[in-house]
């Protein structure tokens, strides 16, 4: 690793490459429900991550894949040829399944999937602008989509990824980061159970630099499940309060 | 389809296919052409009506071109990468240009993740061949080193919302990319300019034809019932660039001269749209912020 100086990631009075502190996230904007022909969706700007979630169903799973005690979770993460600086071939890659499950792996323990015998529910999400974080904003964005299309859970679920550059701890890492840096620690929680749902890391950290990463993305989830959560009350609140049970697929 | 009250107690297991079964298809389909009878459709619109059109316009700042189009509630994205490489062996003087369309699994509930069907495909070379057939590009103005290296465009298309005429929108979207793309600084030093230009500029309108109703723009509800579809490209100065016929209902003669000049007015009021959007995303632009 490392094709740019460690210097120019962070500078000598704690400035990143993109003006941030080291504990400053990206801009996080949430909207739910922003297609009309999945049960749920939405779209989740982190930092120049533009990320589109749609679930279809739970509908009723095909025989052979399903299951009589409890529903089917299927995830696809995938990046849209235009979404990167070189132009990505559209076929799928290795790449590209891994993270379909890490991202499945991560959004499972919140579903409860035992309400939903028999059923099946897709999680599709289209990375339209990759930007450093897809794997934590695809999380982000999953599961208000999950949740829009009201799929029973036990919380949403809410990722971030902690980076080292210049032996320094940074959250929310950009792209720059994520390439230049010396390590990438994706972590995903369910916020208020404070239990961790995704964990990888590549670089090398020591035992204490491990134990604070987690301790600064609890701070950093923490606020990203705030405006998860305004983005849900924002779309159904107004429905709510007018007793109106169709939630509106003519917005 | 509606969806329900999210994190409501209800545990409504659904079906894949949602609509237009039995009893209630027969119904819609006799409210649709009573309407249609009085020059009206569902959405009460008439026949020759676009539905609401939006579009943004760099909406992808790494793509070198971007845009994103609503038609009512059809959405198709569009993103053109440009690079360089070499050209074709028979054609050495030109530059390369590759227009994909993709379905996003969730676009609609029928709709499989995988590599793309004969439905995506078909829309795909369609828009191509609006934009190949129109000569909306110059394409010899693409070249940096004669047969050997010239500029590689990629022009790849996503429906992310079906709702009807996805066609129509992804020559939109496709239009709206094309006409702001910005060459990188490889390029351009090269090429000695910044934008790309385009020397025509060609949409699509499609029809739905049901019985002997030709609906513009047909919505997704439309084009379940229709029997037989027509799309038209044509460039501005009002020459068909291309023509295809989908599904298996016949068309007549008079179906088709009627749907030409149906197809020539509305591109036109299409591409003033299409062109309004792009100037003023030129202006709001103007400035080389160019850090993807």
């Amino acid at each position: 690793m490392g094709k740019i100086a460690q210097e120019s990631l962070l500078s000598d009075d704690g400035v990143r490459s993109d003006g941030r502190r080291i504990d400053e996230a990206r801009p996080f904007e949430v909207q739910v429900g922003v297609l009309t022909q999945a049960n749920g969706s939405a779209l989740v700007k982190q930092g120049k991550n533009l990320i589109l979630a749609g679930v279809i169903g739970p509908y009723e799973a095909e025989r052979h894949s399903q299951y009589l005690d409890r529903g089917v979770l299927r995830t696809r993460y995938h990046m849209q040829p235009y979404s990167t600086n070189e132009r990505k071939s559209p076929t799928f890659t290795r790449r590209e399944i891994e993270l379909s499950r890490a991202v499945r792996e991560a959004l499972e323990p919140a579903v409860i999937l035992t309400d939903l015998p028999r059923a099946q529910i897709d999680v599709f999400i289209e990375v339209l602008q990759a930007d450093g974080g897809t794997r934590c904003a695809s999380v982000n964005a999953a599961s208000v989509a999950l949740a829009d299309a009201g799929v029973p859970m036990r919380d949403l679920v809410t990722a971030v990824a902690i980076g080292k550059v210049r032996d320094t701890l940074v959250v929310d890492i950009n792209d720059l980061e994520d390439e230049n840096g010396q390590a990438d620690f994706p972590i995903a929680m369910m916020p208020s159970k404070g239990k961790i749902t995704l964990l990888q890391m590549n670089g090398l950290l020591t035992q204490e630099e491990i134990q604070k990463s987690i301790e600064m993305a609890r701070g950093v989830i923490r606020s990203l499940y705030e405006v998860q959560v305004e983005a849900l009350k924002r779309r159904y609140a107004p429905l709510a309060a007018s007793g109106n049970r169709e939630g509106g697929s003519d917005a | 389809m509606r969806r329900l009250l999210p994190l409501a107690i209800e545990r409504v297991v659904r079906m894949r296919k949602p609509s237009f079964q039995g009893a209630l298809r027969q119904d819609f389909l006799e409210v649709m052409l009573s309407k249609l009878e009085s020059g009206q459709r569902m959405d009460g619109r008439n026949l020759e009506a676009y539905r609401e059109l939006k579009v943004e316009l760099g909406v992808v700042p790494k793509a070198e071109g971007s845009a994103e189009v609503w038609l009512g509630q059809t959405n198709v994205m569009a993103g053109v990468k440009v690079g360089t490489g070499t050209p074709f062996p028979d054609t050495p003087d030109e530059g390369v240009l590759t227009v994909s369309l993709d379905l996003a699994p969730f676009a609609h509930p029928d709709y499989q993740p995988g590599p793309p069907d004969e439905k995506a495909i078909g829309w795909g070379r369609v828009v191509d061949r609006g934009i190949r057939e129109g000569k909306a590009l110059d394409l010899s103005s693409l070249v940096i080193e004669p047969g050997k290296k010239v500029v590689t465009l990629w022009l790849d298309l996503t429906l992310l919302n079906q709702d009807g005429n996805a066609q129509d929108a992804a020559a939109l979207a496709a239009l709206g990319a094309l006409l702001t793309t910005r060459f990188p600084d490889e390029v351009s030093t090269v090429l000695g300019k910044s934008w790309l230009e385009l020397s025509h500029y060609p949409l699509s309108v499609t029809l739905a034809k049901l019985n002997d109703y030709l609906m513009v723009d047909p919505t997704l509800d439309e084009e379940e019932f229709a029997q037989t579809e027509l799309t038209i490209s044509a460039i501005e100065d009002g020459r068909i660039s291309s023509m295809q016929k989908v599904l298996s209902g016949p068309l007549t003669q008079e179906d088709v001269v009627r749907a030409v000049s149906i197809a020539r007015h509305k591109t036109e009021e299409l591409r003033n749209l299409i062109f309004e959007a792009v100037k003023r995303h030129k202006s709001r632009d103007s400035e080389p912020l160019g850090q993807a």
